[in-house]
């Protein structure tokens, strides 16, 4: 098993596990520029990182891990390079508050995300995509304990901030 | 409201994968990737500036091969800024250790610190080091003088090394000092359970850029002030 996953060309397991690196792009992202910028430096260091993927853990575990330490250590690239990144990222689409149309509430609810703390982020994106609490812990490095903690901390932070904005349930 | 109304929304905002492989392979592209190795320009960067200085430092050990005090100067040099090569490779290897390691943000951001705190620091003092041997290297092979030459004023020569040692050691650092900022903010949010380390880094780089910017007004203003006074 180990042996056929290191195999697999990554291109191919980027394209399977796409998904992930949309939702962090919609997480830390403040623009759909910052967003494309985001996405190539995480695709960048994904690859430059792939050697020490040896599948001990699960491929989306080290994607998740090596795309959520770039994005917590994001930086702005300059207006030149967004050009570039426009053309290479054409069929990105990510969600970000500039575009709240598309569904209200799926909108507020990253608008809600975006304004916690750039860890707590990490972990409620984390819990949000399902991922168990022995996960998030071996992604993060936390405790289990800490991880409980914070998530209940968070969670009750994320819905007072629901509700600030107006949110209605039903 | 619970969790589930959480997890509603945000299943609702999930959509289908539009990257091809093609765009994946687009975004990968040699060209593009050049640009984002950011850290290893600045280290090749030094190793080209270590491989001129021994150039210089080796011209310099031939032409002055009869003046013993400068022989022995040029020699001690050379030793040194191979030690500063090889610390450079190392620097090199380490980087790429860290950048690849497949660890957790913790252990990856405890590892990056660990490095800036030691190695690296001792790193920033050897490139500052290595600009004044190239200076000095090249100055001494500019104003030799049928294999000889002198230090009219000592003690200006030794304030200006050190000046300029301090200076770029200074540049470096500054530089550098977000980066760390901003490991060390995020690495306390995660083990700490204090969210506040990232939120003050927000105000301390709102400081940090009026502090670049006064120093660019006050370099600007003196750039001026000594223009005038040379045309004065």
């Amino acid at each position: 098993m180990r042996k056929q996953i290191a195999n697999e060309p990554f291109v191919d397991l980027v394209y399977e596990h796409q998904g992930i690196l949309q939702r962090i792009c919609s997480v830390y992202a403040s623009s759909r520029d910052d967003g494309e910028d985001l996405l190539q430096d995480i695709l960048l260091q994904s690859w430059r990182s792939f050697s020490s993927f040896n599948g001990q853990s699960k491929f989306s575990t080290w994607l998740y891990r090596v795309a959520l330490n770039t994005a917590l250590l994001h930086r702005r690239r300059r207006a030149g390079k967004r050009a570039l990144a426009a053309r290479s990222c054409a069929g990105v689409d990510i969600v970000v508050n500039e575009r709240p149309g598309r569904d209200s509430d799926v909108a507020l609810l990253h608008q809600c995300i975006q304004e916690l703390p750039d860890v707590n982020r990490a972990i409620i994106l984390l819990h949000l995509e399902r991922r168990t609490y022995e996960e998030i812990a071996e992604i993060t490095g936390l405790s289990l304990a800490n991880v409980s903690v914070r998530l209940v901390r968070i969670r009750k932070d994320l819905r007072q901030r629901l509700l600030e904005k107006g949110y209605c349930e039903g | 409201m619970n969790k589930d109304i959480l997890q509603e929304i945000w299943d609702k905002g999930r959509k289908e994968p539009t990257m091809s492989k093609a765009e994946i392979e687009a975004i990968l592209q040699p060209q593009i990737r050049k640009s984002a190795f950011g850290w290893r320009i600045l280290v090749w960067t030094y190793l080209a500036l270590i491989a001129v200085t021994l150039v210089c430092e080796g011209m310099n050990i031939y032409a002055f091969r009869f003046q013993p005090a400068m022989l022995t100067t040029g020699v001690l040099l050379t030793v040194l800024t191979l030690v500063f090569l090889a610390f450079g490779v190392h620097v090199l290897r380490e980087l790429t250790t860290i950048e690849q390691a497949d660890e957790s943000l913790v252990a990856k951001l405890q590892r990056r610190l660990d490095f800036y705190r030691t190695e690296y620091e001792i790193w920033l003092v050897m490139i500052a080091l290595a600009v004044a041997f190239l200076t000095f290297a090249v100055s001494t092979l500019v104003d030799a003088q049928s294999g000889s030459y002198r230090i009219n004023r000592p003690a200006v020569f030794v304030g200006f090394s050190l000046a300029q040692i301090l200076f770029m050691y200074a540049i470096l650092k500054i530089g550098h000092y977000p980066l760390v900022r901003e490991s060390k903010a995020i690495l306390n949010d995660l083990e700490n359970q204090v969210t506040m380390g990232t939120e003050q880094i927000k105000a301390l780089k709102r400081r940090w850029r009026l502090w670049t910017l006064l120093f660019a007004v006050l370099g600007i203003v003196l750039l001026i002030w000594g223009i005038l006074r040379a045309i004065g």
